[in-house]
């Protein structure tokens, strides 16, 4: 793939910002290659820890009853569990996959790789008799990297040709199309709690049964349960507020790609529904709760430049994200 | 009010028409895989859940006040009970994983919840009576500090050796 370098005037659209949203220019909307690169390193770095920390629960699978196997996703046309040495390789190789992941090395062939392995040890996960909904993001987020240039800058192993951090089309759309796919999965849970429990959710007495069976079946199955949840569940007046401000979270995240502050107010109200949902049933969201899974909606650029120092000495400007930065110039080169 | 500060003309570097292509392909692959999901919950409250792509239905449904969960336990010699963790009951750490692997046990008859307890007492390493079981709770009684169960089903039980 080759990329082209073209003047570009941005004067004239700041005085004419356009009116109309496009969601193809929105998508190619340039950004830097640190943008990017750095959401690499997030989201890599994260898989990788994932990958480590869950390795002697991924070994464990091979100590699985084999007629509990209920595969689903990649792994349903398998009529049983991957064979041992399959399981082992794949187990303990991701780990290693992933640290080349993180520094860029070989990423044409490490990305996929490293996605894949990934994707197969969640879909493993998720294989015997219960589907977990905690590292859909995470391995979404990794395939949209896999097929990106997230490897042309802030990498080990190879010699950088870019010609500065100049914004392009090539390293915009990966980055929003990864907080697409964050804002489409809660706007989809939102959907699922309206179509499934009706109206009748948002009064608060499905959620309140929701939280007091979570913490009795964590019981029962000699588990740890919040200290918080059941003495909650004797307050009812708490759970209508509570089933409301869910729903709306879950069906108003498309706020969060206006950018600006709307973004933030979302973004931080997400990851206290996270923390809320932790406190009140001892369920663990990682991967949003770590704050990786928001890192696209925001200009990830600045991390790399607090590290290396500010590159860039054009002026700031303000102004929200979904202004068509292809016509007003790099998106990411924009300070706000 | 803000005032507008005019950025300086810059370059920016485009991509040529392939590798266009190429990102719209990935980007509608990967819209469809979490929209489809949301598609077919539109079309059907019962649509399957998936991995990675997902209907997200956590707690969407409502499990009522009045549940009944399958557990295995062990029953001391003076009939008490005692927990046992996720991964003494079904060699797992994930506790919704170790309650499913008991209620499909249960759901397929009386020889694979023998076979369960005796894995589970295999796994144990002392000697004890296990016991495959079901009991019905009152949710919410059980949150305000009403441990008892409404009823208590012995589905079958064993003896772990040690």
């Amino acid at each position: 793939m080759t990329a082209t370098t073209v003047p570009h005037t941005a004067a004239r659209d700041v005085r004419h910002p356009p009116t109309r949203w496009r969601p193809i220019a929105w998508l190619f909307a340039p950004a830097p290659p640190t943008r990017l690169a750095v959401l690499r390193i997030l989201v890599g770095a994260y898989a990788t820890v994932w990958a480590t920390v869950r390795l002697p629960a991924h070994l464990d699978h091979a100590h699985q009853v084999a007629d509990r196997w209920q595969p689903v996703g990649l792994l349903a046309p398998l009529d049983g569990p991957p064979v041992d040495g399959a399981l082992f390789g794949l187990s303990v190789g991701a780990p290693f996959v992933g640290v080349l992941f993180v520094v860029g090395w070989g990423y044409r062939l490490i990305g996929p790789l490293f996605a894949v392995a990934i994707l197969a040890l969640a879909t493993l996960d998720s294989s015997w008799g219960q589907v977990f909904h905690t590292e859909n993001l995470l391995v979404l987020h990794l395939l949209i990297l896999a097929a990106a240039p997230a490897a042309d800058t802030l990498t080990i192993g190879r010699h950088e040709t870019l010609p500065g951090d100049i914004a392009s089309e090539r390293y915009g759309w990966p980055v929003r199309l990864a907080a697409v796919v964050v804002v489409l999965a809660y706007v989809v849970a939102g959907i699922a709690k309206l179509r499934i429990g009706g109206l009748d959710w948002l009064d608060g007495a499905t959620l309140q049964h929701w939280v007091a069976k979570d913490n009795l079946r964590k019981a029962l199955l000699g588990d740890a349960y919040s200290p918080f949840g059941p003495p909650l569940v004797g307050q009812r007046w708490v759970f209508p507020p509570l089933a409301v401000a869910t729903v709306v979270i879950e069906l108003g995240a498309w706020v969060a790609l206006t950018g600006g502050r709307w973004r933030t107010i979302w973004v931080i109200t997400a990851w206290v529904f996270h923390v809320a949902v932790l406190a009140l049933m001892a369920i663990l969201f990682p991967y949003q709760l770590s704050g990786v899974a928001f890192a696209p909606f925001f200009r990830l650029e600045r991390i790399a430049g607090a590290v290396r120092g500010p590159t860039d000495p054009r002026p700031a400007v303000r102004r929200p994200c979904w202004v068509l930065a292809s016509r007003a110039g790099g998106a990411g080169s924009r300070r706000r | 009010m803000a005032a507008i500060t005019l950025v300086p003309s810059r370059s920016v570097m485009t991509v040529n028409r392939r590798e266009r292509a190429t990102a719209l392909c990935v980007s509608c692959a990967a819209v469809a895989a979490v929209a489809v999901p949301g598609v077919r919950l539109l079309a059907s409250s019962n649509a399957p859940d998936g991995f990675p792509m997902s209907t997200y239905p956590m707690f969407a449904h409502d499990p009522g006040r009045v549940v009944e969960l399958a557990t295995v336990v062990v029953i001391t010699p003076s009939g008490d009970v005692e927990r046992l963790s996720p991964e003494k009951i079904a060699g797992s750490d994930q506790v919704i994983q170790a309650g499913v692997t008991v209620r499909h046990a249960i759901d397929r008859g009386r020889g694979a919840s023998a076979r369960l307890c005796r894995d589970v007492a295999a796994r144990l390493g002392e000697p004890a009576r296990v016991a495959v079981m079901i009991e019905e709770h009152d949710a919410i009684a059980w949150s305000a500090g009403d441990r008892e169960p409404r009823e208590r089903r012995i589905v079958v039980d064993c003896q772990a050796e040690g």
